[in-house]
């Protein structure tokens, strides 16, 4: 009976400690994206524009009040939103496809909210001008024709690149590169029928970006990627049996279509709200979950909640990186994810192939 | 009875795998399943379980057709282990077996939970193994999780109903004896047993009744010491009468 005694609090300290490193370090990597930018801005002025200038040396420079309330706030709730609600988007494609490869850039899932995004863009007006008409509906509309992409993208995953044994993730990528080629046909087709602003706004955003995010457009995405990760979250119990294969979490009394169901619909609203404000930002999702089961292990009650923080600090700390690096001129986002996320995943896969032969 | 089969047919695409199969499984027995490869056996366990529909037939669960219990019920109600099961990720033994608890509902720290989950990691001899990851342990120790996983499982269960594929597969002798222990202690303590074997000394050994397969039939359904006689394994299998005799338990 000892070791009874002996494992829990080993099995709770481990996520509780990370728990407390990744939020003290998320807790940095916001007040460096407030205080940080092309604009200097001082304690003072960063404490007045969080409502907080009791606590500062008086009163802060109008101006940088404006550009942190206008601009950097904005921008780093984008970040953290995005960063978490990626990471968990990926988790959940990695326990429903039962392979740390699966993500939502790779699977094709963000370019198909990118592909509904586009054609909000340049045809929205046209197509969907009754509803733009209702005041409270417009702001749901971007978002809203995001996740449909998604949605369909997950669909054509789920369908066709899910089948189990040896190969699983050979085909599953490829299904995945499939959905990512007929998603940028689309934004391609969108683009070229669009005017040269449009173009300029989507060619960055495509990029992954929130140099363009604003508050009005910022809360219908916050309140849907709210919405996700909560659902997301609370299937971590079910997510842990999945890893044992479909048949033996329908005998262990997990109904498989439904959660299947139910994680597809999840994950579209997720990337779908987080590509509406961002463009598509690569690896996150793979990178993240990655790297937290490396610290605590692959249960989903740590590794969800964990995979949100660690998000949200990847995706922050990705965004200053990208802001400071080329000053007066910035990287986009979804570069910098790609630079760090890309030779990690190729990494991956090799670990992968050798575990195959 | 526990779990009844009358007259069910069952395909695997357009093929019959089993046809007209009756059978009443009570409680306190264990049942051996053995025949040759193909012969329909884990098909009728996957059937038996749920997993598979029949084309034609009843399926009873303690009286009740099983296509109208939920997946909820029915695992708490019977406890599978299909053949090869496999994890993804690095799941610890501990963490596997845990999972048994699931569908009843107990946490893990709960003490009841701890007791089931502790029993079975050292009936399955898996103290030491119990923090490593399953997906780094040899094909017998990753078997023998699963089987601990399926005991927590079945012995939350008032009345368990154990369904077993090949569960010896990757097992050493001493391993196999221990599970033929296990199971039989379970079905002393009023459980159901139904278990598909390819040895038929061990089969001997654990089975109050024997059911032997072919083609998609019951060939054979009695004490083990009855049916297994050389003449009738040579038939089945396919084998000369000095081979069949060998295989055949001295006890027969």
């Amino acid at each position: 009976m000892a070791t009874i005694a002996a494992n829990p609090p080993v099995r709770l300290a481990r996520p509780a400690l990370a728990g407390v490193v990744l939020a003290g370090l998320l807790a940095l990597s916001v007040l460096l994206n407030l205080r940080f930018g092309a604009v200097p801005i001082s304690t003072a002025d960063m404490l007045d524009a969080l409502g907080l200038r009791a606590l500062g040396l008086g009163e802060g420079d109008a101006g940088n009040v404006m550009v942190l309330r206008e601009i950097r706030l904005p921008r780093l709730l984008s970040a953290l939103a995005v960063g978490a609600t990626l990471a968990l988007a990926g988790a959940a494609l990695q326990a429903l496809f039962r392979n740390p490869l699966a993500e939502p850039g790779l699977l094709g899932v963000s370019t198909g909210a990118a592909m509904g995004a586009a054609v909000w863009f340049v045809f929205g007006a046209a197509l969907l001008a009754p509803l733009v008409a209702i005041a409270w509906l417009q702001p749901f509309l971007l978002p809203g024709l995001a996740f449909l992409g998604a949605l369909l993208a997950i669909l054509a995953v789920l369908s066709l690149g899910r089948r189990g044994g040896p190969g699983a993730t050979v085909l599953m990528l490829l299904v995945g590169i499939g959905v990512n080629a007929i998603g940028a046909a689309v934004i391609g087709l969108a683009t070229f029928m669009g005017t040269d602003t449009e173009m300029r706004a989507l060619s960055i955003w495509l990029l992954g970006s929130f140099a363009q995010v604003e508050w009005p457009v910022l809360g219908p995405a916050l309140l849907l990627m709210a919405l996700a990760a909560f659902g997301l979250m609370r299937t971590a119990r079910l997510l842990d049996l999945l890893a044992l294969g479909e048949a033996e979490a329908r005998h262990l009394g997990i109904d498989t279509d439904r959660l299947r169901r139910r994680l597809g619909l999840l994950t579209a609203v997720a990337v779908g709200a987080a590509v509406s404000i961002s463009g598509i930002i690569g690896f996150v999702g793979l990178v993240v979950p990655h790297m937290v089961r490396l610290a605590v292990g692959p249960a989903h009650r740590a590794l969800m909640p964990l995979a949100a923080l660690g998000g949200a600090l990847a995706l922050s700390a990705a965004d200053l990186v990208g802001r400071l690096i080329a000053l007066p001129a910035e990287v986009p986002v979804g570069i910098v994810t790609a630079l760090v996320g890309a030779p990690l995943f190729i990494a991956m896969l090799l670990k992968n192939a050798r575990g195959l032969s | 009875m526990r779990i009844e089969a009358r007259d069910i047919h069952v395909r695997r695409g357009a093929n019959p795998v089993l046809s007209g199969v009756t059978l009443a499984f009570a409680a306190g027995e264990v049942v051996a399943l053995a025949g040759p490869n193909g012969a329909g056996k884990s098909t009728l366990l996957d059937t038996l379980c749920g997993e598979l529909l029949p084309s034609r037939g009843e399926l009873l669960l303690d009286g009740e057709p099983l296509a109208q219990v939920s997946l909820e019920s029915r695992a708490r109600r019977r406890a599978m282990l299909p053949q090869r099961a496999g994890v993804a990720f690095d799941f610890s033994v501990r963490q596997v077996v845990e999972m048994g608890l699931h569908p009843h509902g107990i946490a893990a720290s709960r003490p009841d939970g701890q007791r089931l989950v502790e029993d079975a990691i050292l009936d399955m001899d898996l103290r030491h193994l119990a923090a490593r990851p399953v997906t780094r342990l040899s094909g017998g120790e990753q078997q023998r999780a699963h089987i601990a996983r399926i005991l927590v499982q079945a012995r939350a269960m008032e009345r368990p109903l154990l369904l077993l594929d090949e569960p010896t597969g990757g097992l050493d002798y001493r391993h196999q004896f221990a599970l033929a222990d296990v199971l039989r202690r379970a079905a002393r303590n009023g459980a159901t047993v139904i278990v598909s074997l390819h040895d038929l000394a061990l089969a001997a050994r654990v089975a109050d009744r024997l059911l032997l397969m072919e083609s998609g039939a019951i060939v054979g359904d009695g004490p083990p010491a009855e049916l297994l006689t050389a003449e009738r394994i040579a038939g089945l299998y396919g084998l000369d009468s000095r081979s069949a005799a060998g295989l055949v338990p001295q006890a027969a």
